[in-house]
């Protein structure tokens, strides 16, 4: 967990909030989350659509379309070899920017099918990232590069595949030229952002088996954005759970499993039918995710609650961060002790 | 569950095959076996539950059960009473009151509704095809619908665009039930919903299906909310069935190699860290050049030589489970653990 060891942190987010300002109103995608990352750790995101968590990826790689996107506070602190970079402070065009981009931190999309160009080859879209970075001294160092990095992913012939088109890949094929593009500056941290919601069950674990390798070897960080709770709770060593913008709940998977603490946490495990598990019959959580244009002054969930508490939950403030349990953080008024 | 033993519909030896046509003159240069050879049987006021990756002719069945599709061959046997009704000869017009009998819920909420009508001109559009009851009737008819499903009678007059998925969802469920069918797919029904949305919609089946004692044959590639619904599960692989038993016996005691894969790769949801997965190596062959022998051949683990000659049939092992594996009864295969 974070806190024992602060040499480990990679990545510390500290109260970020990206609102997208529009002329209807302004939506807060983001709204005061806090999230640690550490060295050969997979931290995972779970929420329902909407809740925040892919514009939380987003900003932290700083492509939030600006206007109308903005990050208007907050820190995002990437620990590189001692030094601290608040990449919400820089610019997203700029080269330090651009550098932290691919270098130290590499991403994988949710839609392989348009993550890459049409027009280029794999290869060639592998090793213009290798020389931009100037990871290789020439082209052809660069190509032999693309090569290896798509054999270490899993792809067959790989001195032929590297010549082929994206359209010529399969959905899997195409998702594991995506994490060897995402690996070839061999980043801290890896983002990845839903990488197996579009595959079928069997390619998926095939995918779900990549990365865990790919962590064991490299020694990256991987934060695991999903809203599959089975695979996030296989593959996350924390979780985060994000709802309308808020990070309603932190801690260890363990916990997050064996002892969820956030009403919407709870509601969320009562909801989701399992392959294992006893055969329950599933309580679905009330109501729908409110507009994220006009949220509730108080706790954002107060809405579909089944613990809510009028003249608590409702007060027009932000619902205090509770620590219940060692590194169990969760922003509800039943754990605070001052409010009950 | 209400269990009954007699078959509301019946399929026998289904075959969907869609044409390959290449150059000028539009020749056909093959098939792709969509569905190839697809016998199965759902009783009445059960679940059926057909799981399968993408690709594997799951859709197609439906569609083709319901005759949205004109099929190849085979045949699809619906029982009405006491009477028995062969879908495929039937003429265009004796089809239509055939239909009032079977209907559809879609994957996509947001396209399988009307946007230009109403949410009462979406519910009752069975009703006016059929002809059925006067305008009033129509009416009173689709308010008690959607309250049923959990909507307002004022949502009647909104348009689609109003509402979010779960809600559309609803309307589309409530559509389908308007003609009053005995039988439904349900072809991916809560594919596109969040998950705290997805079990409202799975409970609202539950419900209509006790209330009016529907039968379902409800499509998922997720086996677990396969498992939730269903009384009975199929697996379908590259247009074929196979296998197909009892829920519990079908996830605890699998006799296919591929539904053994298929449950080990499905994530868990009591089990963390990494767990020894069976992971298949490459993927399912094109439906319009299958291998000889078994489809699963080319990425069976268990795979002898007679699997790449001969083509195995669909058999009973054991009451009620049936399986297409040449070495069901000697493979000796893990199910899911609970």
């Amino acid at each position: 967990m974070p806190k024992d060891n602060t040499t480990d942190l990679i990545l510390e987010i500290k109260n970020l909030k990206t609102h997208f300002i529009l002329n209807a109103g302004t939506i807060r995608a983001v709204d005061g989350v806090d999230l640690t990352i550490s060295r050969g750790k997979t931290l995972g995101v779970i929420g329902e659509s909407g809740c925040g968590k892919s514009v939380t990826a987003h900003s932290i790689l700083r492509l939030i379309p600006s206007p109308p996107g903005e990050i208007v506070d907050g820190e995002i602190l990437l620990h590189r070899d001692g030094e601290v970079i608040d990449i919400a402070k820089l610019k997203p065009t700029e080269e330090a920017m651009r550098n932290i981009r691919g270098d130290d931190i590499g991403m994988i999309f949710q839609e392989p099918m348009t993550s890459f160009g049409p027009l280029h080859t794999i290869g060639d879209q592998i090793t213009e990232t290798i020389l931009i970075h100037k990871k290789a001294a020439d082209k052809s160092e660069a190509k032999s590069q693309a090569v290896d990095l798509l054999r270490q992913v899993g792809i067959p012939n790989p001195e032929q595949r590297v010549d082929g088109y994206p359209h010529e890949f399969s959905g899997g094929m195409r998702q594991r030229a995506m994490i060897a593009m995402a690996l070839c500056c061999s980043p801290m941290l890896l983002i990845a952002d839903e990488p197996t919601t579009s595959l079928d069950v069997t390619i998926e674990a095939q995918i779900l088996e990549l990365l865990a390798d790919l962590q064991a070897q490299t020694g990256m960080a991987i934060m695991l954005i999903s809203h599959n709770l089975a695979i996030v709770s296989e593959m996350a060593d924390d979780i985060a759970v994000m709802y309308l913008g808020k990070r309603v709940e932190f801690g260890t998977t363990d916990a997050i499993f064996d002892n969820p603490l956030h009403p919407y946490t709870q509601g969320l495990w009562r909801s989701i039918p399992s392959v294992d598990g006893p055969l329950e019959k599933l309580v679905p959580i009330p109501g729908v995710v409110p507009s994220p244009r006009d949220l509730p002054s108080g706790c954002v969930f107060a809405s579909r609650c089944s613990e809510f508490m009028p003249g608590i939950c409702d007060q027009p403030k932000p619902v205090p961060i509770v620590e219940a349990d060692p590194d169990h953080f969760v922003a509800c008024y039943l754990y605070d002790n001052e409010q009950v | 569950m209400n269990k009954n033993s007699k078959p509301i519909l019946e399929v026998r030896d289904l075959r969907q095959f869609f044409p390959i046509q290449e150059g000028f003159l539009r020749r056909t240069i093959g098939y792709v076996k969509a569905v190839n050879g697809i016998s199965l049987t759902i009783n009445e006021g059960e679940t059926l539950g057909l799981v399968g990756e993408s690709g594997c002719g799951k859709s197609t069945l439906g569609c083709t059960i319901l005759r949205l599709y004109e099929p190849t061959g085979g045949e699809v046997i619906l029982h009405d009473g006491d009477e028995q009704l062969s879908v495929f000869e039937l003429s265009h017009h004796e089809m239509r009151q055939v239909r009032a009998n079977m209907q559809m819920i879609f994957q996509d909420p947001f396209a399988s509704l009307n946007e230009r009508m109403t949410v009462l001109d979406n519910v009752i559009e069975p009703l006016v095809c059929n002809d059925i009851g006067t305008n009033q009737e129509r009416e009173a008819k689709a308010e008690n619908l959607l309250m049923q499903v959990g909507l307002q009678k004022e949502h009647l007059r909104r348009y689609p665009h109003s509402f979010s998925g779960g809600q559309r969802q609803r309307i589309g469920i409530a559509r389908a039930l308007s003609i009053e069918p005995k039988f439904i797919v349900a072809d991916e029904p809560v594919f596109a919903l969040d998950v705290s949305v997805q079990a409202q919609i799975l409970n609202l089946m539950q419900e209509l299906q006790a209330e009016f004692g529907l039968s379902y044959l409800f499509i998922s590639h997720d086996m677990a909310v396969i498992r939730y619904v269903s009384d009975r599960i199929a697996v379908m692989y590259v247009g074929e069935l196979v296998e197909y038993a009892e829920r519990d016996e079908l996830l605890h005691h699998p006799a296919h190699p591929y539904t053994e894969a298929l449950h080990s790769a499905v994530p868990r949801l009591t089990q963390r860290g990494r767990r020894n997965r069976i992971i298949l190596e490459g993927t399912p062959p094109d439906p319009s050049d299958l291998p000889p022998g078994c489809v699963f051949q080319t990425r069976c683990r268990y795979a002898e030589a007679k699997c790449k000659e001969e083509v195995p049939e669909l058999r009973e092992i054991s009451d009620g489970h049936f399986v297409a594996c040449h070495l069901a009864e000697e493979l000796n295969l893990v199910g899911i653990q609970s």
